[in-house]
């Protein structure tokens, strides 16, 4: 994991857990900009959310990798633990949307409400299908960086030696 | 992380009787499913249909949990690690009789035990590969069949929630079927 995040020429130090769950939040909610972009239908909005997205997930990938990083043995057990948990909080998205899927088929509620709204609860599968892709590609690492602690920033260690041994 | 000796009659001693066991569960699931689809395609909303709906719902509620890791119900141990018996509350009326027979059959065949150390490390590495298959794989294909069907077939509405179950129950069973094909016989165990 790396601990430091170039963006624009600016450092963004993600050695504090807060850093990083600042940024998790951010880049969900690039992907939630993504499905609204999708589902609007609307062009140019879409090529930017879709554009948000992939900047969203190199974003991701930069400072968390892909997941799938392996090392030694206490490396492999704590991803796939991470694994395991992704798994888990996944089947509340699954839950979700099999009810959603109920509304593209027949059912009860569509008929007895408005045009608009029955389009909505027509789209409403698409979101949370789209979601579940979204989390699938990135939820792993996104419980990496949101759990791991606090760590020292490795470029500082590693440049304060050098200050420090400069003469006078 | 195999808690029983043997389960609807099966012995579950040999991974060989083991393969057989996953191999009827995904069968089934996908007849099951086959059906389901091409029967609320063609229904036409009387009662009968809103019973064979139920029953087919209930039969889908017990796949959830019928190879186990959840609950205490199934061959395999509840994947937290939590010892309590299942809750007497079933949600599922048609499914009753199925989840009764379950549980009697588990507690004549249970093995007490919890998950060790080699038990969490199965459990893991089998999320961990169940998770590859499903975002390489069964995401992508799933999204692609949805944003298809949508688009191309006339029975787009009825498409969505066969695929949705089905999806469902591959991310949700994967990990369960893996780590009872992979775990080795007791004999090799021993």
């Amino acid at each position: 994991m790396n601990t430091t995040f170039e963006l624009l020429g600016k450092r963004i130090n993600l050695a504090p857990r807060s850093h990083r769950r600042m940024f998790v939040v951010v880049i969900y909610a690039g992907f939630a900009v993504w499905i609204m972009g999708i589902l609007s239908g609307a062009r140019y909005f879409g090529l930017f959310s879709g554009i948000l997205c992939v900047v969203c997930l190199l974003a991701l990938a930069a400072v968390a990798g892909t997941g799938y990083e392996g090392g030694d043995e206490r490396e492999v057990h704590r991803r796939d633990h991470v694994f395991f948990v992704a798994h888990r909080q996944l089947s509340w998205v699954l839950v979700l949307l099999l009810f959603t899927s109920w509304f593209r088929g027949p059912n009860p509620i569509s008929a007895a409400v408005s045009p608009p709204v029955r389009a909505l609860l027509e789209q409403l599968p698409f979101a949370v299908l789209f979601a579940l892709v979204a989390l699938y590609a990135t939820l792993p690492q996104a419980i990496l960086l949101w759990t791991e602690p606090d760590m020292e920033d490795m470029e500082a260690e590693q440049v304060a030696p050098r200050t420090s041994s400069r003469p006078g | 992380m195999i808690n029983r000796r043997s389960y609807l009659g099966i012995p579950l001693g040999t991974r060989r009787n083991r393969g057989w066991l996953v191999a009827a569960y995904w069968f089934s699931v996908v007849v099951t499913l086959a059906f389901g689809s091409v029967f609320l395609y063609r229904g036409r909303f009387t009662m009968a249909h809103w019973w064979i709906s139920a029953t087919l719902g209930g039969l889908i509620g017990t796949m959830f949990i019928f190879l186990g890791g959840s609950r205490q119900i199934g061959p395999l141990v509840d994947f937290d690690g939590d010892p309590t018996p299942p809750s007497p509350w079933i949600p599922l009326v048609a499914a009753d009789n199925i989840v009764r027979r379950l549980k009697n059959d588990a507690e004549e065949n249970r093995i007490d035990r919890s998950l060790d150390e080699r038990d969490i490390r199965l459990r893991n590495a089998a999320h961990f590969e169940a998770y590859q298959v499903v975002r390489r794989i069964l995401v992508p294909a799933a999204f692609v069949m949805f944003v298809v069907s949508d688009t191309i077939l006339r029975n787009r509405r009825f498409i969505f929630l066969p695929i949705s179950l089905l999806m469902t129950l591959v991310i949700y069973n994967l990990p369960q079927s893996l780590i009872l094909w992979w775990e080795p016989d007791v004999e090799e165990l021993q």
